[in-house]
């Protein structure tokens, strides 16, 4: 009977309340969407694959192999050119070059197409400022004896940072401990790096990550 | 005549040709000739022809370097050809008609300083001919086949052939249960009743007279 003493507004009020618009309700469900290109879960495609990304840290080692402080000024670089996407530390550029899957520490993300253009065209920059050294490296013009001694001190370096990064049960990582194979790579390296230099080296080195992804 | 030139350690390259004049920013919309000179030993002068042979040569020749495939290129116009040579590299030039031609020993670095010169001519705003670097891509499995050794490559077909007649070796060694043994006896014998059989079965075959039945 209480019912009915209640004024008429309040009765006409339902008794489950309608829940509050969310942004997904602006989409119908039932109904086909025209553009599903912001849906965040939608995976793009890769830009390089497995040897890619392996060929992509190895170059980095390399770099920083033959200037210690490169390192840092790629950290530095990526800091001045990537400011636009997002807090670029020396943690969030760790994170990224351990998609290489030779990594002790390895993170199985995908990288994406910026990111790994961000890395490619940090490849060639510095390799354009290590371009001097890299011509020293591969120059037959140069005495037999210090160009021996060079690549003897960059062989041993690569190694030691290669000891210290990757994952030592990798056969491609234990090969790194014979002297003759490790010279042989980091020259094929250093080739590698010599190539990339210059405006023309991002298209060549991005070509040269993406080999074996054509059918 | 317009002029630019491009000064990189170890390369210099000077074009010369028809443009717009404007202070430090002239064009060059017409190409008369170009200089390159390598650390001062050698020098190669020539026409747009030549640069357009060098940039479809020297680019791509490049770029097989960076995945370790170097191979031997040559222009559409076969005035430049370029291809691997001991420790280094072997370029060919030939002149306008084609009648002499010079051989050229480089190596990597030298190699590296042309290449770098070139880029920087077609990434120039103020170099406007229509002379651009040929697509690059990756390259396909097949192309790749010689980084692995002859022997990794034969191990997967020659192990798997090998297994196949090592188990069809043991497939024989296996005893024929008895039930399904023939001994040479009942082999006579079956064979014997089969030829039997067949004669049965031989239907005589009456010559035909011609005649119509009535």
């Amino acid at each position: 009977m209480a019912v009915l003493l209640l004024p008429a507004s309040r009765l006409k009020a339902h008794p489950h309340p309608e829940p509050a618009p969310t942004v997904a309700d602006d989409i119908d469900p039932l109904q086909p969407q025209q553009d599903d290109a912001g849906f965040p879960d939608r995976p793009e495609p890769s830009l390089v694959g497995r040897h890619g990304l392996q060929q992509l840290d190895l170059l980095m080692t390399t770099l920083e192999a033959l200037d210690l402080r490169c390192g840092e000024g790629m950290v530095a670089s990526l800091q001045r050119k990537e400011a636009t996407m997002g807090a670029m530390g020396r943690v969030e550029f760790w994170k990224w070059r351990t998609t290489n899957p030779l990594r002790r520490t390895m993170r199985r993300n995908r990288l994406k197409q910026a990111q790994v253009m961000a890395m490619v065209a940090l490849v060639c920059d510095m390799a354009a400022r290590v371009y001097p050294l890299l011509h020293q490296l591969v120059s037959v013009r140069e005495e037999p004896s210090v160009a021996e001694a060079r690549w003897a001190l960059l062989t041993g370096r690569l190694q030691d940072l290669i000891r210290q990064r990757m994952n030592p049960k990798r056969a491609a990582m234990q090969n790194f401990a014979d002297d003759e194979y490790a010279l042989a790579m980091t020259r094929t390296m250093v080739r590698t790096l010599i190539f990339s230099a210059g405006p023309g080296g991002e298209q060549r080195l991005l070509a040269s990550l993406q080999d074996g992804m054509r059918p | 005549m317009h002029t630019i030139q491009y000064m990189l350690p170890g390369c210099r390259l000077h074009l010369v040709g028809q443009g717009v004049e404007d202070g430090d920013n002239s064009t060059i919309t017409e190409l008369k000739q170009f200089t390159l000179n390598l650390e001062d030993h050698i020098s190669l002068v020539g026409d747009r022809p030549h640069l357009e042979a060098l940039v479809e040569t020297l680019l791509p020749y490049a770029r097989h370097i960076v995945s370790a495939q170097a191979r031997e290129y040559k222009s559409a116009n076969r005035k430049v050809s370029i291809t691997p040579w001991h420790r280094g590299h072997r370029l060919r030039l030939r002149n306008g008609n084609g009648s002499t031609r010079s051989d050229v020993q480089l190596d990597d670095g030298e190699l590296a300083n042309m290449v770098r010169c070139l880029d920087a001519v077609i990434h120039d705003p103020r170099f406007q001919l229509d002379i651009t670097a040929p697509p690059m891509q990756g390259l396909r499995e097949r192309e790749l086949l010689n980084r692995l050794p002859l022997r990794r490559r034969l191990a997967a077909p020659l192990g798997g052939l090998a297994l196949t007649m090592a188990l069809t070796g043991l497939g024989f060694l296996v005893p024929v249960p008895e039930r399904f043994r023939v001994t040479d006896s009942e082999g006579r014998q079956e064979d014997a009743t089969a030829v039997e059989t067949i004669e049965e079965q031989v239907i005589p075959v009456e010559p035909e007279t011609g005649t119509p039945s009535p």
